[in-house]
């Protein structure tokens, strides 16, 4: 072996088709997966009982092994990028719905009442006061889930969703570590650039007095 | 049913009345019960009493944050129940102790959140701020771009009245703003508040727990105990005449607490005795005597310092007549310190049955304490200096 | 074949892969709590040490479990050798952490207390401050196993043992009976190792005084957000 540089390089086109593709189903399933968490989470702030129900059974398919679901995913729905898609999904909600659940409930039961009694209807609370100071907190479970996914996706391509798995389990498959190299390499660094890219994301998106806020306490701590 | 909308801030708020309202909860517990309550447009109306008394409650029924379950609350003659609440609520201002202000809007932002609700121009919203700033004397180039944890605790409860102003509505309601407050800051603020109503002349309906701080402010002070009205009168008359036990034990530990103490000899000595000098005569004395309606004087010399005590009657036993009051006079006065602790000067006296001490500062006279000099001064701290 | 009569028949060799699953996760996850753990009391009060740290830490926690395993396999050959080291990589971040964040919760005042008392720092660290920052210690390390029980399933394609090689050869075969038969020890595998390391960290909250649950029922509940770095 004389670095990594050659065999990223021999894949080049390969490698480029892949990372894309991955990051394409990455990208269709934590937005699916926002799409139902968000809402959900903050219908479930409204009924904190109901709200342990769904987040404990949300946590028990989480256990589940990310290998195990997307087999079992298998015999139920076929091989290709819909099940693939659909196995992630089922993956992202989890982070996303609770912290969307914990940072809306995080809000300070003074301030909402505080927002309600100025004359705010339920939707300007929600959106003046309980998103922007939830924001942080949310973003926070997209990046895990997107995080998680990434990691996930290698694994989609055994039951067809393609990505960068296609290349590393080729060559586990065939031993060559050419093939390994120029899948697992992009795949992580990927995953560390997004890690990157959504921590960039939720500070931009804590308002900045609460930013400042925060800073201050843990000086003072 | 129709929902009206309340503009107290466009018509001119006139009159809020509590009648027979009540409020109980499903497990039992009586917040309110049967509350009758009249505020005149431009009162400063304070509820006070005990934690549960349903002060809370009740200020919070008028902006339907809590819905009563009994009785009628009529603003502007009408119920608060047919008007929209969200509506309701952006015509009536709001402050309360804790937090309040957002954390993620800057001052300004947060002065201007119920302006915004009601769709006035930034150009307008950005005038009433600045205008409000100075109001309380914060520089709007200084503070508006802010954020509340950059402000003090006093400064951020400025900001949370003003923003209470800020859509100029006539009725404000207030529970507790300054309770977290250091002691100082407090009443700062209660007399900027008090100055602000004065100026602005806004009805405020106040909620605390803390007597010094109805007194200060109030024009009609409510005290409530257990959900019920106990007295609702003005502050002096809530002093002077307490509607039953609980209300003169509420307000008296606070009307002693406001008192001014007695505390040293000075505070409760008569500065003006009745004195000769050593060289005067008998007779003149006699005569000073009978017209001051005395039967003691102190004796003094030129440089006014005490020489010793002359009375009626020994002067009658000494048969001192044509003699001057120097050589008459006995000398063992009882003294004092004008700085000595009053209650000490008020033991002696009563443990050794004198009938006064005369008080003595580096050999000057500078009074006398009497019985009846101690009795004045007691007076004038608890009913106030009635001349 | 029905899933019933698979599992029957196959029941003790299921067992014995499911035994092995388990003591692969272990293994990796004791080796990072032996690393992670000490390092951890040493540099909690080394704010820079500490961030650079978590930072490395975080980073591996990133890298996709498939590429790392295939990465480490270049290094140290196939088998359960690489399977563990993986685990013992990823343990590393949720123990380094929580060891950090249960430390540094612990109240100042307790600390100088003790100190006032007359133990010494040593005294202070294992007397006062690691009881009381064990519930979120313990946390830690149920986080850190948890994922190592699901990661060590991808560890099949490196040529490990344990239940991946049920759930990969029930792919190939395309049986939903095998691929059932490693799914579901795996996760029922992780759901008891969770209660249980629940249970305890709860029990050393209750002997700690104050009730950490924010950091206790974590997966189950709902009270905490899910943190990246976390």
């Amino acid at each position: 072996m004389t670095g990594i540089w050659p065999d990223i390089v021999a894949h080049g086109a390969l490698i480029w088709q892949d990372l894309l593709q991955h990051v394409e189903i990455v990208f269709i399933s934590v937005a699916i997966g926002c799409l139902i968490a968000i809402p959900m989470g903050i219908w479930l702030t409204r009924r904190p009982r109901l709200a342990e129900v769904v987040i404990t059974v949300t946590g028990l398919i989480q256990t589940v092994p990310s290998l195990a679901l997307l087999a079992l995913v298998l015999p139920v729905l076929g091989v290709g990028l819909v099940p693939a898609v659909s196995a992630l999904a089922l993956y992202a909600l989890l982070p996303i719905l609770r912290n969307t659940y914990v940072g809306v409930r995080g809000v300070p039961a003074g301030t909402v009442e505080c927002a309600k009694a100025m004359g705010m209807n339920r939707m300007q609370v929600l959106s003046r006061v309980e998103l922007p100071l939830a924001a942080p907190v949310i973003v926070a479970g997209v990046r895990l889930s997107t995080v998680y996914l990434i990691s996930w996706a290698v694994l989609a391509a055994l039951i067809g969703g393609g990505g960068l798995g296609n290349l590393i389990l080729e060559g586990l498959a065939t031993y060559d570590f050419g093939l390994i190299i120029a899948g697992a390499v992009p795949a992580a660094l990927l995953a560390i650039a997004a890690g990157l890219l959504l921590s960039w994301l939720q500070r931009a998106l804590t308002p900045v007095g609460v930013r400042r806020l925060a800073a201050g306490e843990r000086g003072a701590a | 049913m129709s929902e009206a909308t309340f503009r107290g801030y466009e018509r001119g708020f006139q009159v809020l009345e509590f009648q027979q309202v009540s409020k109980s909860y499903r497990d039992g517990t009586i917040a309110v019960r049967d509350l009758n309550l009249r505020v005149e447009r431009g009162e400063f109306v304070v509820l006070i009493g005990p934690s549960g008394c349903g002060k809370t409650t009740s200020l919070r029924m008028v902006n339907r944050m809590v819905e009563p379950t009994g009785g009628s609350l009529l603003l502007e003659g009408r119920d608060v129940t047919s008007y929209d609440p969200v509506q309701l609520r952006r015509g009536i201002g709001y402050v309360v102790q804790q937090i309040g202000l957002f954390p993620h809007m800057t001052i300004a932002e947060n002065i201007e959140v119920v302006p915004r609700l009601q769709g006035w121009s930034p150009q307008r919203r950005s005038e009433r701020t600045a205008e409000l700033l100075q109001l309380v004397g914060m520089d709007p180039g200084t503070y508006r771009d802010r954020f509340p944890h950059e402000l003090s605790g006093g400064q951020q409860q400025r900001i949370g009245v003003l923003r209470a102003l800020a859509a100029d509505p006539d009725l404000i309601l207030m529970d507790e703003p300054f309770g977290a407050l250091d002691p100082i800051t407090r009443e700062q603020l209660q007399d900027e508040l008090k100055r602000l109503q004065e100026t602005v002349h806004k009805t405020i309906v106040f909620v605390t727990h803390d007597m010094d701080e109805a007194l200060r402010l109030a024009n009609r002070i409510a005290v409530l105990r257990q959900g019920q009205l106990l007295q609702y009168d003005t502050p002096a008359e809530i002093l002077r005449n307490p509607a039953d036990d609980f209300v003169a034990q509420f307000v008296g530990r606070h009307r002693l607490a406001e008192m001014q103490v007695p505390h040293i000899v000075r505070d409760i000595m008569n500065t003006r005795p009745v004195t000769l000098g050593v060289g005067a005569s008998t007779e003149e004395a006699f005569a000073l005597m009978q017209s001051r309606q005395v039967d003691t004087m102190l004796v003094i010399d030129e440089q006014g310092s005490l020489h010793g005590y002359v009375s009626a009657l020994h002067l009658a036993h000494k048969r001192a007549v044509g003699r001057t009051l120097g050589e008459v006079c006995e000398q063992d006065v009882a003294v004092v310190g004008p700085d000595e602790d009053a209650s000490t000067a008020f033991n002696r006296m009563d443990q050794e049955h004198l009938q006064y001490l005369a008080v003595v500062d580096e050999g000057q006279l500078k009074g006398i304490v009497t019985r009846r000099s101690m009795v004045r001064a007691l007076a004038a701290a608890i009913w106030g200096d009635a001349q | 074949m029905s899933l019933f009569s698979y599992l029957f028949q196959n029941f003790g060799s299921i067992m014995q892969i499911a035994g092995i699953h388990a003591l692969l996760s272990i293994e990796g996850t004791v080796l990072g709590a032996i690393v992670a753990i000490p390092f951890g009391l040493w540099a909690y009060r080394r704010p820079g040490v500490r961030r650079f740290a978590a930072a490395v830490a975080e980073t591996i926690q990133t890298i996709p479990s498939l590429a790392l395993l295939a990465i480490l396999m270049i290094w140290l050959g196939m088998g359960n050798t690489t399977l563990v080291a993986t685990l013992f990589l990823y343990a590393l971040m949720p123990m380094l952490h929580n060891t950090v964040e249960g430390l540094l919760s612990v109240d100042p005042g307790l600390v100088e207390i003790a100190k006032g008392l007359g133990m010494s720092n040593r005294q202070a660290l294992w007397r006062v401050q690691v009881p009381l920052a064990s519930p979120i210690i313990i946390t830690g390390f149920r986080m850190a196993l948890v994922t190592s029980i699901g990661i060590a399933t991808v560890g099949v394609f490196i040529g490990a043992e344990g239940l991946g090689s049920l759930i990969y050869g029930g792919m190939q075969v395309q049986s939903a009976s095998q691929i059932f038969a490693g799914a579901a020890p795996a996760a029922l595998m992780a759901i008891i190792f969770d209660g249980f390391l629940a249970f305890l960290a709860v029990r050393a909250g209750r002997r700690s005084l104050r009730l950490p649950r924010l950091h206790l029922r974590n997966s189950p509940s709902a009270q905490t957000p899910l943190k990246g770095d976390g």
